[in-house]
């Protein structure tokens, strides 16, 4: 899995910024799960579309719906680019071959 | 969808509105001084009148147009403020208010006084009369916290104000609509008025009732239709305070949105108080769930802030979307001095503003989806 897009939505008065991740295939349950194995992890699959939200801290927050090619990242201002590669080598790394 | 954003602008329209938007966008315009179109077809005059009516002014020249309640304070603030003046507001304000009033306070040095909020989010008018003995050349205070909904008891505020010598500018944003707002009794100097919201008019209208014989100096110079050989801003009524062609099609909306009201919300069954106030008690039964402000009743003016214990009110906001089809809002809702004394995270809360068009059957489904949500917690 890859992001394929990284798109600045919004800046926040916290130091942080809110961006839209498109990834190159939908957010399966097994991703989402994956994520926890990083960071402080949320998830509700009961719900009619299951909802997440992963705290990898001092990095990002991650939060989307299971089924979605897209997802919300909150990531801190400070080392902003070495966050944006952290989260995308996560990505990346899901189902990487061996 | 839920729509539970009626607080940040009211949606649905009525129907009458959204008929009037496009009879309006499609007909000739009309406004004596503009057009040689006969007066009977005035849009402006008609929806000044229809305001003046509403808000029961002493005469249409208390009522100014303005492009929203931002504007109108703008106004009332920049146009009444003297360098050195000292000013008194709230905790509860909105940036509206806040920015304009620090603007002056960085910029031309009045003395900014800042009243605490109780624990609901209204103001208690013991801490007024504390500062007014200080001296005061304006009160700027809501009608109701847009956070909690908590109505502040203005009529008293104004009384004391003016017993002090200092006029009163009320910011009626949340308050217009539904709730009871008659201008000459109150006795405010200024009221600020949002078309967008209770009124049920477009984003990019609203007004500030000004009461005859407050003098303003005006924020923009321009055109007024008529006079036009006057080289400067003409004095009179309400041209000194509309420079520029009026907003035809949202004026003529803001008409339908007090028409609407007029005939008694007709396809309404409920009013937004009763949907929040079924909200809120939903709400308060719910394991992890902190609603802020007062109980339903006549202190709490339809609007619903809540956390849920363990996730935060932007995640909250976000699932509700994107997992239930509920609109809603979360932060600081452009309040940022409220929260410490409601005793909410600093980061806001989820607030949830229904209008009279919300269905009994809505409410009950919001409620469903945070039940799932605080029991899956």
């Amino acid at each position: 899995m890859r992001v394929v897009c990284l798109r600045h939505l919004e800046d926040c008065f916290d130091g942080t910024l809110m961006k839209e991740a498109t990834f190159d295939e939908p957010i399966t349950s097994a991703f989402i799960q994956f994520w926890g194995t990083h960071g402080a992890l949320q998830y509700f699959p009961s719900f009619a579309r299951p909802f997440f939200v992963v705290d990898v801290p001092g990095r990002f927050i991650l939060k989307g719906i299971e089924g979605n090619s897209t997802a919300r990242i909150v990531i801190s201002k400070s080392n902003q680019e070495a966050n944006e590669r952290a989260f995308c080598g996560t990505v990346a790394d899901y189902n990487k071959p061996l | 969808m839920i729509y539970l954003n009626n607080a940040a602008t009211s949606w649905p329209k009525p129907e009458i509105v959204v008929q009037t938007v496009s009879e309006t966008a499609r007909a000739l315009p009309a406004e004596s001084g503009r057009s040689a179109a006969p007066s009977s077809h005035d849009i402006v005059a008609q929806c000044r009148r229809a305001v003046a009516h509403h808000f029961c002014t002493r005469s249409e020249n208390e009522v100014i147009f303005t492009s929203g309640a931002t504007h109108a304070l703008n106004l009332a603030i920049a146009g009444y403020v003297q360098p050195g003046d000292r000013v008194i507001t709230t905790t509860i304000e909105h940036n509206s208010v806040l920015r304009p009033l620090r603007t002056l306070q960085r910029d031309q040095g009045i003395r900014l006084v800042l009243l605490p909020c109780t624990p609901e989010g209204s103001i208690d008018p013991d801490d007024l009369s504390r500062e007014l003995s200080k001296g005061a050349s304006l009160v700027v205070v809501s009608a109701c916290s847009n956070v909690t909904g908590a109505v502040v008891d203005i009529q008293a505020l104004v009384a004391l104000a003016h017993q002090s010598g200092a006029a009163v500018l009320i910011d009626a944003a949340q308050w217009a609509g539904e709730n009871r707002l008659d201008f000459k009794e109150l006795g405010a100097d200024m009221v600020a008025v949002a078309g967008h919201k209770g009124l049920f008019g477009l984003s990019g209208t609203g007004v500030l009732l000004l009461r005859e014989g407050v003098s303003l100096d005006p924020l923009m110079s321009g055109g007024t239709g008529i006079q036009s050989q006057n080289p400067f801003q003409p004095g009179g009524r309400p041209l000194k305070y509309e420079a520029g062609t009026p907003n035809y099609v949202g004026i003529a909306a803001l008409h339908a949105g007090l028409t609407f009201h007029h005939n008694g919300r007709p396809g309404c069954r409920h009013t937004s108080r009763s949907a929040a106030a079924r909200l809120h008690e939903i709400l308060t039964a719910l394991d992890g769930c902190t609603v802020y402000g007062p109980p339903p009743g006549p202190r709490q003016a339809g609007i619903v802030s809540v956390s849920l214990r363990a996730m935060a009110a932007s995640d909250l906001c976000f699932l509700l979307q994107e997992s239930f089809g509920i609109t809603s809002r979360a932060g600081l809702h452009c309040a940022p001095l409220i929260f410490p004394h409601i005793g909410a995270p600093p980061e806001g809360t989820l607030r949830l503003s229904p209008s009279a068009f919300t269905t009994d059957q809505e409410i009950e489904t919001v409620g469903d989806a945070l039940r799932q949500v605080a029991e899956a917690l």
